[in-house]
Parts: C-alpha cells; sequence; structure tokens
C-alpha cells in the first residue's frame, strides 16, 4: 500500500525519446508539473475563491512543495479557528511565466465545491473570511524565510506595487512555519 | 485537502485483455500523424529524473486520496500533439499510471482542453484508466 500512493505534487524532469530537433547537439529538458486531483473533483464546477503567488517554479520542486505544505497548515488552522473545518478545498499550482522577471512562478488556485443555491451560497465568504482575506485588499503571509502574496483575484495579485514587496529569491537557510498575516502596503493601505 | 480514503474495489477486475502499449500507440497513431522522416529523431533512453519528497511524515499523517486523475503543466502554448502525447506518455510511464488512452480527447489544442491557460502554456487534465491513491502534500512518499 505505501509505495503505491502518488504524490499529489510531483516534480518530473524528463528528456523526450523520440523528439529531439534536428538543430540540437543534446537531449531537451523538460520539467513538468503533475497535481493528482481528487475523484469528485469537477474541472467545470469549481468555484475559484483565492489566489496565492510567490511560489518558486523550480526543477526540484521542493521548496514549492513546503510552500504548499506550509499554506495547507495554514488553511486548516484559519478553518478550524473559525469552526469552518469540514469545508474543503483544493490547491491547483498553476506555471505562470512573470512578465516583469521573466521567469516562471507558482499561482496556487484555490478552489471550493460547487455552490449549490439554498445550502451553501456564503461558501466563498466563508473561505475568504476564515483565511484572512476580509476585504477586497490582498495580505501578505509573512514566512519570515519568503512571502506569500494572497488576493482575491488575478488582477490584485499581479499589480506591481504588491511584487515590490514579495522577496525574489525564496532562501533555504531559514524555515519558519508559521505564517504571519500582515496587508501589504498597496493602494489604500499606506 | 482532507478526503475520505475509498478502498479499492476487488471485484473490479482489470480486463486480461488490455494492453497499454497497444491502446497509447492506437491513440498515437489517431491524434498524432507521424513526423516526416528526418523532422524528429530518436534519442534513446529517455533521461528521466523523478524529484524526491523532501519532507518526510508518519503514515497516520498522512492525507491520502483516491484519484483518477492528474494535471500536467506546463505544456507550452507553441506544443504540437505529438509532443502534448509523449509528456503524457513519459510521465505515466515514470509514475506507473495507466492514462486512459481509449477516453484521451482527439484535439489537446482547442480551448476545451486547455485548462488554465497563460501566456505562454497551459494544463493539461489526463483521466487515468485505473484510480491511483494520491497523497496530498508530498510527505512521506515511496515511489
Amino acid at each position: 500500500m505505501w509505495n503505491q500512493i502518488k504524490r499529489c505534487f510531483s516534480s518530473l524532469h524528463l528528456t523526450f525519446a523520440g523528439l529531439l530537433l534536428p538543430s540540437s547537439t543534446c537531449p531537451q529538458g523538460v520539467s513538468l508539473l503533475v497535481q493528482f486531483m481528487p475523484l469528485h473533483w469537477n474541472p467545470v464546477c469549481r468555484i475559484k475563491a483565492l489566489l496565492l503567488r510567490n511560489f518558486p517554479f523550480d526543477d526540484k520542486g521542493s521548496l514549492t512543495r513546503i510552500l504548499l505544505h506550509v499554506i495547507e497548515g495554514y488553511f486548516d488552522s484559519c478553518l478550524r479557528k473559525n469552526g469552518q473545518e469540514e469545508l474543503e478545498y483544493y490547491l491547483v499550482l498553476t506555471p505562470t511565466l512573470m512578465e516583469m522577471t521573466k521567469t516562471m512562478e507558482g499561482i496556487v488556485n484555490v478552489y471550493l465545491p460547487p455552490i449549490d443555491p439554498g445550502v451553501n451560497t456564503d461558501l466563498v465568504q466563508r473561505f475568504l473570511h476564515s483565511a484572512g482575506l476580509r476585504d477586497a485588499h490582498p495580505v501578505i503571509l509573512s514566512l519570515e524565510w519568503t512571502s506569500i502574496l494572497m488576493a482575491g483575484n488575478i488582477g490584485d495579485l499581479m499589480k506591481p506595487e504588491y511584487l515590490r514587496q514579495l522577496p525574489e529569491t525564496v532562501s533555504t537557510d531559514h524555515h519558519r512555519t508559521r505564517p504571519r498575516h500582515t496587508a501589504p502596503r498597496g493602494p489604500g493601505r499606506l | 485537502m482532507a478526503e475520505t480514503i475509498v478502498p479499492p474495489d476487488d471485484n473490479d477486475s482489470p480486463d486480461p485483455n488490455y494492453d497499454a502499449e497497444v491502446a497509447y500507440r492506437a491513440y498515437l497513431r489517431a491524434v498524432a500523424p507521424p513526423f516526416p522522416l528526418g523532422q524528429f529523431q530518436e534519442v534513446c533512453p529517455a533521461e528521466i529524473s523523478v524529484r524526491a519528497a523532501l519532507l518526510q511524515g508518519e503514515s497516520r499523517h498522512l492525507k491520502r486520496f483516491q484519484s483518477a486523475v492528474f494535471l500536467l503543466s506546463p505544456i507550452p502554448n507553441t506544443s504540437q500533439p505529438i509532443q502534448i502525447i509523449h509528456s503524457i506518455y513519459e510521465t505515466a510511464k515514470c509514475l506507473n499510471l495507466e492514462p486512459d488512452w481509449a477516453n484521451l480527447p482527439p484535439n489537446w489544442l482547442i480551448s476545451d482542453q486547455k485548462h488554465f491557460p497563460q501566456a505562454t502554456n497551459f494544463t493539461i487534465f489526463v483521466p487515468l484508466r485505473e484510480e491511483v491513491l494520491a497523497g496530498a502534500d508530498g510527505d512521506g512518499i515511496t515511489l
């Protein structure tokens, strides 16, 4: 049973057999991210609750895995504190090329189960409130060795003024696993 | 991310006549016609490395769930169908998975199949023929 478990997030480094352009002199390595999803995760009926950025998309994937672990712990803790521990959510990491830095970065999308009118209409609000996103402004989760920006929409997530408050690289020499919740110095917060 | 563990159904025995390699070849022929001779050359064997999990957790703390689909990313927007199929094939071989070749889409490049589209890449949704047990956070997993 043990060795049958598949990682939810796996980073592979593949060199394709049978796919080498004639102009290339060495095999082309490709890094791919594999994410397993639960049986009842529906790619169509999904509700995006919030987004997080500043996940390194390195070949090893180790730092990203740690960060996902920390973020999951943070959400679990927040939901428990607010009596919402039964609320299910799913994290999907999307590799994204950043225009400003020209680097590949991971953006995490947090999805909730489908809204069932009359039953769980306030699902998104409950999750956002529990996670600390209580108004329209993004927040920074400070881990000391890095920071994660959390926002309700992609527009806020990509604002340059917020990017400047995030560290450019993740340092591995100091890991603190309890996120500190602060508001970024963005518009309306100065 | 906590999920209810559903034990595999022992009565749901796999088809003894199913040949994954034959299914893959049939899918490849149907969806991605071969390139003209000389356009690509063979490189064997494939160099594949799977990164080990960094965290080592105890099994009682592991969250597990049944999965019958995986997301694969990033797929460059410039990819040709044969490259996408090779990505699926190599990934599945590396992780010992069985994609549901017979039911994979005939065209990965239409918008319906491009999940989480970005400026340079997108994500594809690959159904598996048989369920696997997945660990939610990558702790203590041995491949």
